[in-house]
């Protein structure tokens, strides 16, 4: 009978996405577990007394994908500030040996993009990596969270990790166009080596389902901005014109509103997969 | 009762390392039966604390099975002294109006 259930709970298990290697210890888990029952009051009622299969697993797949994807969450955007350290030094190294003419590389259309994506990626790895920090530290310790809102937590991981791997393909395009290729490939191994280890774990974490029941909270719930919510667009215009503000001291007048226009851009194209506007 | 099933748990697995079914048990008898909790229920409960780095576990073998075996880490001990305190604050208010 023993054997038969954890047949059955296998089974619930594989159908609710939990891979070979948690369902092999919860399986250990259970065996030794209703063994110790059976011992003592048989089996049939050691099985009573563990639950049915089914709720079981669901209970279980639920807490696991929200562990990884917790995890995961943590994980990635400790991999982008080994992609932050990286660019930060290539910074450094270009400080003195990038042209003034972001059009002066072997292909100008290549050095223009790959300038443009050192300038904006990074901020869009950063931004999305921090909303996905801040939803897990607020979700932390609260059980089971539902599928939407791991959802949630995914894309917006998933974001950072794409835009931190494009801001190390931007490093090595830039490094080629403007004539610094060996050392900046260096860098560049330095950027993505971490997200490329973050990956698997990212992409693990959402095969383990969780129920669907209850909803996700936006970015207004993240920054306590609940009056907002009805105006996300006002909300988008005020970070906008911070960014902007902050790129025309540091930048000039060009780079601000090119700041500015990529921060509406980002908020129109991303705003609903990362949760930043309903 | 759901909300004190971290506390519980910590508390059974601060006195020794423990598995599932003998902090089940230990419960159990330190209430003389009075907190009897579902059997399986305790392992989505287990996973959750180690999760959150409460808990850490390792396997062993025993009677020819293998047995996952958990114990408190720092974090833990640490949450545990915090959640006997909001227990013994919590449950000292509620006495002062029933009593």
């Amino acid at each position: 009978m023993i054997d038969d259930y954890l047949a059955r709970l296998s089974d619930e298990l594989i159908h609710r996405g939990v891979g070979a290697r948690d369902r092999d210890r919860i399986l250990a888990e259970a065996a030794d577990h209703l063994r110790e029952l059976a011992d003592r009051h048989g089996e049939e009622d050691a099985i009573a007394r563990f639950g049915e299969a089914r709720p079981l697993a669901v209970e279980l797949a639920a807490q696991l994908a929200t562990t990884k994807t917790i995890r995961s969450t943590y994980a990635t955007f400790a991999g982008l500030g080994v992609t932050a350290l990286a660019l930060l030094a290539l910074l450094v190294y270009a400080d003195d040996r990038a042209p003034n003419d972001v059009l002066a590389g072997k292909h100008a259309a290549a050095g223009l993009l790959a300038s443009l994506g050192l300038l904006l990626l990074p901020q869009v790895a950063f931004v999305s990596g921090g909303l996905a920090l801040l939803r897990a530290l607020r979700r932390r310790g609260q059980g089971a969270l539902p599928c939407e809102e791991l959802d949630v937590l995914g894309r917006r991981s998933a974001v950072a990790l794409a835009a931190g791997g494009l801001t190390a393909v931007s490093m090595l395009v830039w490094g080629y166009e403007f004539g610094h290729f060996v050392p900046v490939l260096v860098l560049a191994v330095v950027a993505v080596a971490p997200l490329c280890v973050v990956l698997p774990a990212l992409a693990s974490a959402s095969s383990p389902q969780a129920p669907s029941a209850g909803r996700a909270d936006d970015v207004f719930d993240d920054l306590h901005l609940g009056r907002l919510r009805a105006r996300p667009w006002l909300f988008a215009f005020a970070v906008a014109l911070s960014a902007g503000v902050i790129a025309l001291a540091v930048d000039g007048i060009v780079l601000a509103g090119l700041e500015l226009t990529a921060v509406l851009v980002c908020f129109a194209w991303l705003g609903r997969p990362l949760a930043l506007r309903s | 009762m759901k909300g004190h099933l971290d506390l519980l748990l910590l508390s059974a697995i601060a006195r020794e390392p423990s598995y599932g079914y003998a902090v089940i048990e230990a419960i159990r008898g330190s209430t003389d039966g009075a907190l009897d909790l579902a059997e399986g229920t305790v392992y989505p409960a287990l996973y959750r604390l180690e999760g959150a780095g409460l808990l850490s576990s390792s396997w062993t073998v025993a009677q020819g099975r293998r047995r996952r075996v958990y114990r408190l880490t720092a974090l833990g001990r640490r949450r545990l002294a915090s959640y006997r305190k909001e227990w013994r604050d919590f449950s000292g208010a509620v006495q002062a109006v029933v009593s």
